[in-house]
C-alpha cells in the first residue's frame, strides 16, 4: 500500500527543475520580445527597463536554483501548481501577437474615444497637474532610450497638416481645441479604416490605436473623415487620407473632419500603436 | 527493484520506535529482509524477531557515531536487504542524513520510499517553540506526519495542528493516533496515505484556474463554429491572437513589480525574525495606531505574508485594534505598491496617492471600530503556530549563516513565494483578458454606469482575483476603459485589504469569529468611505 501511494526519488528533483523551466521560460519570452521589438505591440516602451530588470532576476534565481537540482527534497510534484505558469508561457511562445482590432476594441464611435483622453486630462487639471499639451521642450526620453515623448512644434509643412507617429495625437488635440484656425487647411494622414455602425455610409475614420501602459487598453483615435468611395474600403486596411479639414458634426457634436479627396493603399507602419504619454 | 530506505524522525519519546515496531508487526513488509538503524535508543526496544517470515537486523549508533553513506553501503553488501529503515532523532538535522543518501553509490542501489515525522500532540507548541526551525524542516520534508497520543484532543485543536502542517509543506499527509496500535490498523486499513491525497481540481485556486481553461476552450470552439457555419475553412485565430496578447501584456508589466515585491519581502522574511517587529512596535495606545498605519513602508511584503506578521504583534502584547490598522494598511503604504501604481495610471498620478490616502483612512477607521467594539474574547486560535512563512528556507533562519548563504536563501525563497502568489496574479490577467474580449462592451458600459453597481463589482473583483498588492494596479488599468474611476479606486483600495488568499490566511490563524467581523468591518467602511470620495471628487 505504502509502496503504492509514494513516488520514488527521482535523480533531478522535478520540483526545481520545474521551477527553473517556468522562470528562464519567462526570461526568455522577455528578451525575446525585446530582442525582435514585438515588445512594443504587447506593453509600452516605459516597461521595458522593468522587464529586463524581471528577465534578470528570473534567471539569477534559477542560477542559484540550479544547485538545488539533485537535492533529495521528494515532495510530490505539484503539477498544476506549475501547469499555471507553463500553459499561459507556451502560448505567448507560441502564439505571435496581434495587435487588438478594432472588432475587439470598445468604441462608442468617435466621441467616445475622444471623450477618454479629455477625462484623463480633466483628471489631470482637477488634481492640480499641468496638462502635457504641445510644448516647446524637447524629447523626453524613456528610460530605454526610446523616445515615446517626442513633443514635436507642431508645425505645417509646406501648408499641410501631415500627421505621422510623432505628432498625431497632438495634432489631434490640437484640431479639436483650435478648429478654427485650421478649417479649410489640408491634411495628410495614415492610418487604419475603422467604421462603425453609427456612422454614415460615405464615413470612416483612418484611425490609430494608442496605448498607454498596454495591449489591454488599447484605444482607437482619429479624425472622422468623409469620403464618397468609402464602402469600398475594407475594415482595417491600412490607407492614407488627403483632403482638407472642415468643420464637421457627429451626434450632434462639432468637431474637425477630413473631407477626403484620395484614399490610396498605405503601408502599415512597423509599429501599430502610438504612446501618448 | 531498488532498495526502498524508509526514514522516521521523530524527538525524544514522540513515539517513533514503537511505531517502527508496529510496522514490523504488520504484514506490509511479510518476506522481507530488513536492516534497521537506530540513531539514538529511546525507552522502546525495537524488535529484533519480526513476524510473517521477515528477517530483521538491527543496527544501533552510538551517541558520537554520525550515520554516513558508509552504513548503508556495508549495510547493502552484507545483507542486501529489500528495505532499510532509519530512526533519527528529532534534534539532528534531516538535512544530513539526507545528504548522505546523495552518495552515488547509496542512489544506485537505494531509493527513499517515505520520510515519516512522529510527534507528541501534547508537546509539540513547546517543541515549537524550544525547536522550532528544526521541527519545522522535518514537517516540510515529510510525507507523512504522525500526530501522537491524541486522545483526548479538542477538534478545533486537530484542525490547528493539521493547517500548521500543511501550511507548511502541502503534499504531506497528516494522520492523528492516539495509541500505537491504531498506527498499524491504520496502515493494514489503507487509511494513512489514502486520506486527503491531494487530488486535481481539489483547492479551490486550482478550480477557478480549471473554470478559465474551461471558458478559453468555449470561447475557442464558439469561434471554431463560427467560422464553420460561415462555411469558412481557414479558422479564424486572431481573436485568440489578440485574446494571448492581452494576456501576455498585463503579465509582463506586472511580473516584473510582482517579482520586486517578492525579492524585497524574502529579504526581510530572511533578514529580520518575527520577533523583531513585535519588540520594536509600541504597545502604548495612540503611539501603537501611528506605527501600525507607517509601518508598513518599512516592511514591504505581500499582502499575504502580512498575515502571520499581524497574528506575531496580537501575540506579543501590541493592542488588537492597532493590529487591525497595521494589517490593513501595511500592504497599501508598501512603497513598491505606490511604485507600482504610478506605473499603471502614468498621466493620472494623483491614482497612487488617493490610493494611499484612502487605504490609511479605511485602515484607521477599522482599527478605530475595533477600538470602539472591543472583542470580549481571544481572537488567536488557540495553540496555532504562526510561522512567518510557508517554506522552507526561512527554517534556516536560526542557524548562524554567512552572508552569501543569506542571499542564497532570499533568492530561494523568492522562487518558491512568486509562485505561490504568481498564480494569483495569472488567474486575475486571464480572467480580465476574458472580460475584455468575450463579454460584450455594452454590459459592461452598463454596469459601468452604475456607481455604486460598479463600485460594488470593482470590490467583489478584487476579492475574488487576490491579486498580490505590488501587481495589481496593472489588473484595475484594464478595467478603467470600461469603469469609473471611483470604483477603480474600489478595487485598488479593498483588494489588498481583504481578497480570499487573505482571508484564508486569518482562518488560519483568527478565530472565525473575528475574521467575519474584520470581513464586515473592512467591506462596510469601504464601500462608505469610496462612495463619498467618488461622489467628492469625480461627482458621480
Amino acid at each position: 500500500m505504502i509502496d503504492m501511494m509514494l513516488v520514488n526519488v527521482r535523480k533531478l528533483n522535478m520540483d526545481t527543475v520545474l521551477k527553473i523551466v517556468v522562470m528562464t521560460g519567462f526570461a526568455c519570452f522577455f528578451l525575446l520580445t525585446m530582442q525582435n521589438g514585438t515588445v512594443q505591440l504587447y506593453v509600452h516602451p516605459r516597461i521595458i527597463p522593468y522587464m529586463k530588470f524581471g528577465a534578470a532576476a528570473f534567471i539569477l534565481i534559477s542560477l542559484v536554483l540550479l544547485k538545488e537540482l539533485f537535492k533529495p527534497r521528494k515532495r510530490k510534484i505539484r503539477l498544476s501548481r506549475y501547469s499555471v505558469f507553463l500553459i499561459p508561457l507556451l502560448l505567448f511562445l507560441a502564439v505571435p501577437p496581434k495587435t487588438a482590432d478594432t472588432g475587439s476594441i470598445s468604441l462608442g464611435g468617435m466621441n467616445k474615444s475622444r471623450s477618454s483622453i479629455k477625462s484623463s486630462q480633466d483628471l489631470n487639471s482637477e488634481a492640480g497637474i499641468q496638462e502635457n499639451l504641445p510644448s516647446e521642450e524637447g524629447a523626453v526620453n524613456s528610460p530605454a532610450g526610446i523616445p515615446y515623448r517626442d513633443v514635436p512644434k507642431l508645425k505645417l509643412e509646406n501648408g499641410i497638416i501631415v500627421m505621422n507617429d510623432q505628432n498625431y495625437v497632438q495634432w489631434l488635440q490640437e484640431l479639436y481645441e483650435n478648429l478654427e484656425k485650421y478649417d479649410g487647411k489640408r491634411i495628410e494622414v495614415i492610418g487604419f479604416v475603422l467604421k462603425d455602425k453609427e456612422f454614415n455610409e460615405n464615413q470612416f475614420v483612418p484611425a490609430r490605436l494608442i496605448m498607454a501602459c498596454c495591449a489591454a487598453d488599447a484605444q482607437p483615435i482619429g479624425l472622422l473623415c468623409t469620403y464618397g468611395k468609402s464602402s469600398e474600403l475594407k475594415k482595417d486596411a491600412w490607407v492614407k487620407v488627403s483632403g482638407t479639414i472642415s468643420r464637421g458634426e457627429f451626434k450632434n457634436e462639432v468637431m474637425p473632419v477630413i473631407i477626403a479627396d484620395v484614399v490610396e493603399k498605405a503601408e502599415k507602419p512597423k509599429i501599430d500603436y502610438l504612446y501618448p504619454y | 527493484m531498488k532498495i526502498q530506505i524508509e526514514l522516521f524522525t521523530g524527538f525524544l519519546s514522540s513515539g517513533k520506535t514503537s511505531l517502527i515496531n508496529q510496522l514490523l508487526k504488520s504484514r506490509l513488509y511479510d518476506g522481507e529482509r530488513i536492516v534497521i538503524f537506530q540513531c539514538e535508543a529511546g525507552e522502546e526496544e525495537l524488535l529484533e524477531e519480526g513476524t510473517g517470515e521477515k528477517n530483521i537486523f538491527v543496527k544501533r549508533l552510538g551517541k558520537d557515531e554520525r550515520f554516513s553513506a558508509e552504513y548503508i553501503k556495508a549495510a547493502v553488501k552484507k545483507y542486501m536487504p529489500h528495505r532499510i529503515i532509519i530512526e533519527q532523532n528529532g534534534m539532528s538535522r534531516l538535512e544530513e542524513l539526507l545528504l548522505e543518501l546523495e552518495n552515488r553509490e547509496v542512489r544506485k542501489q537505494c531509493g527513499i520510499n517515505s520520510i515519516v515525522h512522529v510527534v507528541d500532540c501534547r508537546s509539540f507548541d513547546m517543541l515549537m517553540n524550544i525547536v522550532g526551525s528544526n521541527l519545522i524542516e522535518k514537517l516540510s520534508e515529510s510525507d507523512l506526519v504522525v500526530f501522537n497520543h491524541a486522545a483526548g484532543i479538542k477538534k478545533e485543536r486537530m484542525e490547528g495542528l493539521k493547517r500548521t502542517v500543511k501550511v507548511l509543506n502541502k503534499s504531506a499527509q497528516v494522520a492523528f493516533i492516539d495509541t500505537p496500535e491504531d498506527f498499524s490498523k491504520a496502515l493494514e486499513d489503507g487509511i494513512i496515505y489514502t486520506e486527503d491525497m491531494p487530488s486535481f481540481l481539489s483547492k479551490p485556486s486550482d478550480k477557478l484556474m480549471g473554470v478559465f481553461f474551461v471558458l478559453i476552450l468555449a470561447y475557442f470552439l464558439f469561434n471554431v463554429f463560427r467560422m464553420l457555419n460561415a462555411e469558412n475553412i481557414s479558422l479564424d485565430f486572431s481573436g485568440f491572437q489578440v485574446f494571448i496578447t492581452i494576456f501576455a501584456s498585463i503579465l509582463m508589466q506586472a511580473l516584473p513589480f510582482l517579482l520586486i515585491g517578492v525579492l524585497i519581502s524574502s529579504v526581510i522574511q530572511i533578514f529580520v525574525t518575527r520577533d523583531m517587529v513585535a519588540k520594536y512596535f509600541p504597545k502604548n495606545k495612540i503611539f501603537s495606531f501611528g506605527a501600525a498605519m507607517i509601518a508598513g513602508v518599512f516592511f514591504p511584503v505581500c499582502d499575504c505574508a502580512i498575515v502571520p506578521v499581524a497574528s506575531r504583534l496580537v501575540k506579543k502584547g501590541v493592542p488588537l485594534p492597532a493590529a487591525v490598522t497595521f494589517l490593513l494598511a501595511a500592504p497599501i503604504v508598501n512603497p513598491v505598491v505606490l511604485v507600482s501604481t504610478m506605473y499603471a495610471f502614468p498621466q493620472e498620478p494623483a491614482i497612487a496617492f488617493y490610493r494611499l490616502y484612502l487605504g490609511i483612512t479605511i485602515a484607521l477607521a477599522a482599527g478605530l471600530t475595533f477600538q470602539l467594539f472591543p472583542e470580549e474574547e481571544q481572537v488567536q486560535l488557540e495553540g496555532t503556530v504562526s510561522v512567518l512563512c510557508g517554506c522552507a528556507y526561512c527554517t534556516e533562519n536560526g542557524t548562524d549563516k554567512g552572508l552569501i548563504d543569506r542571499v542564497t536563501s532570499v533568492l530561494k525563497h523568492a522562487a518558491e513565494e512568486i509562485f505561490d502568489v504568481g498564480r494569483f496574479l495569472i488567474a486575475g490577467a486571464l480572467l480580465t483578458s476574458i472580460l475584455q474580449m468575450a463579454i460584450p462592451k455594452e454590459v459592461l458600459s452598463e454596469l459601468g454606469s452604475s456607481p455604486t453597481l460598479s463600485l460594488l463589482v470593482m470590490m467583489a473583483t478584487a476579492f475574488v482575483l487576490s491579486v498580490c498588492s505590488s501587481s495589481d494596479a496593472f489588473i484595475a488599468r484594464s478595467f478603467a476603459g470600461q469603469f469609473s474611476m471611483g470604483s477603480i479606486m474600489g478595487f485598488l483600495v479593498l483588494g489588498p485589504m481583504l481578497d480570499i488568499k487573505n482571508i484564508l490566511m486569518l482562518w488560519g490563524s483568527f478565530k472565525k469569529r473575528f475574521v467575519i467581523k474584520l470581513v464586515f468591518v473592512v467591506v462596510g467602511l469601504s464601500f462608505a468611505v469610496l462612495s463619498v470620495f467618488s461622489i467628492l471628487l469625480f461627482g458621480v
